[in-house]
């Protein structure tokens, strides 16, 4: 340590130690001389014998400095202040090349911070990386979530796990005295949830497994948020009764606001406080489960261990556990492979940076070219070739370092705009996108990475080549660099192959744009609000109840003057529905692979009047629909295409199967009519819908949509009111106008919209510039052989033709093999392309014209200025 | 006179230490003193002698600072610090080890 520190202090003032053990060898040699001076000897001889007696006075001072700092740092420093000096010399291309790098490294970098924070990062807890989403999957693949009973066996029988907790979700409406009831986004969750996940309550306690018996006095734990907005932050909250879903609970803890386990929630109630615990059957699957795994247990070692669980109750409870597995996955879904649109985006950005590398790497390959003669001079003279190389790859290390700090600023920027320019949404609780260590890590070895990409052309070139032959390229003879030329050749095809790729990305999100906002405008949005109300379980516990609470209050709304028309719905258009399992009456099963999954949407009358869709086919509901006796469907236009073949549905038998319900009977549905599609996800490609009238299946937390003549905001307080008339213990909660909703599930598609065109845009930007500096460097490079040309009578055409037809030939190349890989990368994005396939033809041969274009310009300009070479000019330069 | 005696590696640093054990010295008052007092068979060539005394300042055991030589002149002196003395004495015993063996090698029928 101490010797660091003082060969540290030597380096900072090696100028001044140098000096020092000058003068000091001088002093010595002088007393030398004098002492044989004063022995007899004369002057000169002296000096001679001083001097004989001293030996190399070089070899003292070099000797001496390696003891100080070793040799090898000395050479790299050196290397170090050389591509320094080089680069500073040469700003424009350094400027360039920087940038390149940078928005590479930029793009990597913001995308892989947004998508960390969403997939890889975890639960804002302790080892989050232990923490698990526990699921069985059916035959066919599917994910269910757990029967309580299943649950219940799991857990006992279990070994690999430090605990499992299980949590359903729950609306639940805080009431009190004096102030109104409020709804607040819940779960009903197993008492082991807390210490398991290890978050500790702000005041109170946690659930004991006393709290969570059938049968013991109801609790409830609050959220931060909550306390702090309705009840002012007021400690004696603890220990206080209030009212939860019309029943009388105590508020036991607060839990501080980091925590919002398992998604956005802002109140806790016992697990065993879940109607649905209750049902005992094992086919009524209503639970989720979270996990720590045990230490030393890996997610493998656990899944088999559930599996053999799962496969023993299957003998135990063949009629419904049979076929079931077990699933253990990391709790934010980790990272899970190439289709899904964020790691594509991370792909493409993966692209750009290559793009950039091989651009950069080309203008290296350039310049250490036209070095080629000094190189060779310096390895004839005995340098080696690793030290040659060396010089190169710090070179383009210096390069990546500042193009990394450069590609960090960019990061920055990109996720601060990412994180204002997102619409306020319920994104889960541990979605962050700190600025943090991980982020710094990804950006360092991809900084890294890029040095070695960047640097590794030109040093492979020069190494393969011998001494004369460098000696040679730079020689003014007509046969220059052609190995230089071959390998800029190489790189700038691949540039051109993987902006073929990203164009063909970016070309089918248009597409697929284009065709959502075709789509989507089918529904009129504009003057619809649409609001959720929740029917307490205490007093609407019947569907007869629901459904007779809900035709009222369509009733109430239809005499505001303001409203043009109501209707209800379990869930909003553009957002996810329910999905069911689907069997055409009269076809057998498909067994085997995944069976067909609808979205499944329960509606009100006027649904579709109010939305301002227009049947296809048949007619709309009636007001016997849904009845015994006259079950009903509507189905979409995708419904009829997947499942029909585009022949008429009307009369045709399906069944729907919820796969978590238990197996009761499920009725045959008549389909009675089709309607234009409406998207119920957003972010995949249109689902096919199926229409029951709300009175079939009455969901507790309807939504209720009104068209208004004006402004739908206005709307609001007409709808409140109502409520209040109907039942004033009931809560409206958001109250959105539609196209608000519209606009934030698009959010997702134009920001890989986005992406995609930006990266691609840069990418031919770059591919151009690629092109451009290389046909320039070979013009400037051959343009002794362009004057003897001319002198001999070449045409001018000629002339620029010899410089494009090699970049043709490389283009051609670079497109077939990017147009062969586009056909094979796009194919990941299949799940979020709307109406588009992979292999669209329009797009593909729209883009590579589009790339033919820009190349073809991007050469013939610089080849042109082999036109303004004279002669005369060159040829006396000889 | 002919060439420096050879010297066994890192017996230089051993006899710098000890000259200086005596008190402060310049370079040349070094090279001086192990030719004198080995009478002329140890001459250390001074591309051997700096880069030792550097060797000795990068660990410490000597420190070095001008002043003004016998004869009025600017010159460099070495003084041996604790650690340097700790070093010399541990050298010392090292060597008289090695000695010992090798005798005891040499000798040996």
């Amino acid at each position: 340590m101490r010797r660091a520190l003082r060969r540290l202090w030597y380096a900072l003032r090696q100028r001044q130690s140098d000096a020092d053990l000058a003068e000091e060898m001088a002093v010595h040699r002088e007393m030398a001389e004098r002492e044989l001076a004063q022995r007899g000897a004369a002057p000169p001889d002296a000096r001679l014998g001083a001097e004989r007696l001293f030996g190399s006075a070089a070899l003292a001072r070099d000797r001496s400095r390696d003891v100080w700092i070793p040799p090898a740092l000395q050479d790299i420093t050196r290397d170090v202040r050389f591509a320094v000096r080089l680069l500073t010399k040469d700003r424009g291309f350094t400027f360039a090349a920087v940038m390149t790098l940078a928005l590479g490294i930029g793009a990597a970098g913001t995308i892989f911070t947004i998508f960390d924070g969403m997939f890889l990062k975890g639960l804002p807890v302790d080892r989050p990386d232990r923490i698990v989403a526990v699921r069985a999957l059916d035959r066919q693949g599917r994910p269910l979530q757990l029967s309580p009973a299943a649950f219940d066996d799991w857990r006992t029988a279990t070994e690999s796990f430090r605990g499992l907790a299980a949590y359903a979700g729950a609306t639940a409406i805080i009431a009190d005295e004096g102030r109104p009831p409020e709804r607040v986004a819940a779960s009903y969750i197993s008492a082991t949830a807390f210490t398991l996940l290890g978050e500790r309550p702000l005041l109170g306690r946690v659930f004991t497994a006393d709290d969570d018996r059938r049968g013991a006095p109801p609790v409830v734990i609050l959220g931060e948020g909550v306390w702090q907005d309705r009840y002012g932050g007021d400690p004696r909250i603890i220990g206080r009764p209030v009212t939860v879903n019309d029943e009388p609970v105590t508020v036991i803890g607060v839990m501080p606001a980091r925590f919002r386990f398992p998604m956005i929630d802002k109140a806790w109630l016992p697990l065993a406080m879940a109607p649905q615990v209750r049902d005992r059957r094992r086919d009524a699957r209503t639970l989720a489960v979270v996990g720590r795994l045990a230490d030393g247990i890996t997610i493998p070692q656990a899944r088999a261990e559930l599996d053999a669980i799962a496969t023993r109750l299957a003998r135990e409870y063949p009629d419904t556990d049979a076929g079931l597995h077990a699933a253990v996955e990391p709790y934010t879904g980790g990272f899970s492979g190439f289709d899904n649109p964020w790691s594509d985006a991370l792909l493409a950005a993966g692209f750009l940076l290559l793009i950039g590398c091989a651009n950069v790497a080309s203008l290296l390959l350039a310049r250490a070219a036209g070095r080629g003669r000094d190189l060779a001079i310096r390895t004839a003279l005995g340098a080696t070739r690793w030290r040659v190389l060396r010089q190169l790859v710090v070179e383009s290390t210096l390069l990546s370092t500042v193009a990394g700090c450069v590609g960090l600023a960019l990061t920055w920027a990109g996720v601060r705009l990412w994180i204002v320019s997102m619409p306020v949404a319920n994104w889960p609780y541990w979605f962050r996108w700190d600025f943090d260590a991980r982020v710094l890590a990804f950006l360092t070895i991809v900084s890294a990475a890029t040095a070695v990409l960047a640097g590794v052309a030109p040093a492979a070139h020069l190494s393969g080549a011998g001494t004369a032959a460098l000696m040679k390229s730079d020689s003014r003879s007509g046969t220059t660099g052609r190995r230089a030329r071959r390998w800029t050749s190489g790189l700038i095809a691949c540039e051109l192959a993987l902006t073929i790729v990203l164009l063909a990305g970016a070309g089918l999100m248009v597409r697929t744009t284009i065709k959502l906002l075709q789509i989507d405008s089918l529904v009129d949005t504009s003057h619809v609000l649409m609001a959720n109300v929740h029917l307490p379980e205490a007093r609407y516990s019947t569907p007869e109840q629901r459904t007779r609470f809900v035709e009222t209050f369509a009733e109430h709304l239809d005499g505001v003057p303001a409203i043009r028309s109501t209707t209800v719905a379990n869930v909003w258009p553009f957002y996810n529905a329910p999905l069911r399992a689907l069997a055409v009456t009269g076809r057998p099963d498909v067994s085997g692979g995944p069976g067909p999954v609808v979205s499944y949407v329960t509606i009100g009358p006027e649904y579709f009047e109010t939305l301002g869709v227009h049947l296809l086919l048949g007619r709309g509901f009636s007001s016997t629909d849904g009845t015994t006796g006259h079950f009903a469907a509507i189905v979409n236009q995708r419904f009829v295409q997947m499942f029909f073949g585009g022949q008429s549905p009307i009369g045709a038998g399906i069944r729907l199967t919820d796969i978590n319900a238990a197996q009761a009977d499920t009725p045959r549905l008549t389909i009675v009519g089709v309607v234009p599609t409406i998207r119920q996800h957003y972010a995949q490609d249109l689902d096919p819908v199926v229409y029951v009238p709300y009175r079939q299946d009455p969901t507790a937390v309807p939504v209720v949509m009104v068209r208004t003549s004006a402004d739908p905001n206005a709307a609001a307080p007409a709808i409140r009111e109502s409520l209040r008339d109907l039942d004033s213990s009931l809560v409206l909660f958001n109250i959105m106008p539609l196209e608000q909703v519209l606009a934030g599930t698009g959010f997702a598609n134009r920001v890989f919209l986005t992406f995609f065109n930006v990266f691609a845009g840069f990418a031919l930007l770059l591919s151009a510039i690629g092109l451009y500096a290389a046909t320039r460097h070979t013009v400037t490079q051959r343009r002794h052989e362009i004057g003897v040309r001319m002198a001999l009578g070449a045409e001018p055409r000629q002339v620029v033709w010899l410089f494009t037809r090699r970049m043709l030939v490389v283009l051609a190349l670079g497109g077939m093999a990017g147009l062969a890989g586009a056909l094979a990368g796009t194919r990941l994005m299949r799940g979020f392309l709307v109406e588009t396939s992979p292999s669209d033809p329009a797009t593909l041969v729209s883009i590579t014209l589009l790339l033919a274009l820009v190349a073809i310009v991007a050469t013939v300009m610089p080849a042109r200025r082999a036109l303004r070479v004279d002669p005369a000019v060159v040829l006396r330069c000889e | 006179m002919g060439e420096a005696q050879e010297l066994l590696p890192g017996t230089l640093d051993l006899l710098i230490l000890k000259a200086l054990a005596r008190g402060a010295m310049h370079g040349y008052g070094i090279a001086q003193y192990l030719k004198d007092v080995s009478e002329d068979v140890l001459q250390v060539g001074e591309s051997s002698l700096y880069p030792a005394l550097q060797r000795l300042l990068l660990n410490g055991w000597v420190t070095a600072a001008w002043r003004a030589s016998e004869n009025n002149r600017r010159a460099r002196y070495y003084t041996l610090t604790a650690a340097g003395r700790k070093q010399l004495s541990a050298e010392r015993k090292e060597f008289d080890r090695l000695i010992v063996a090798m005798h005891k090698v040499l000798k040996a029928t």
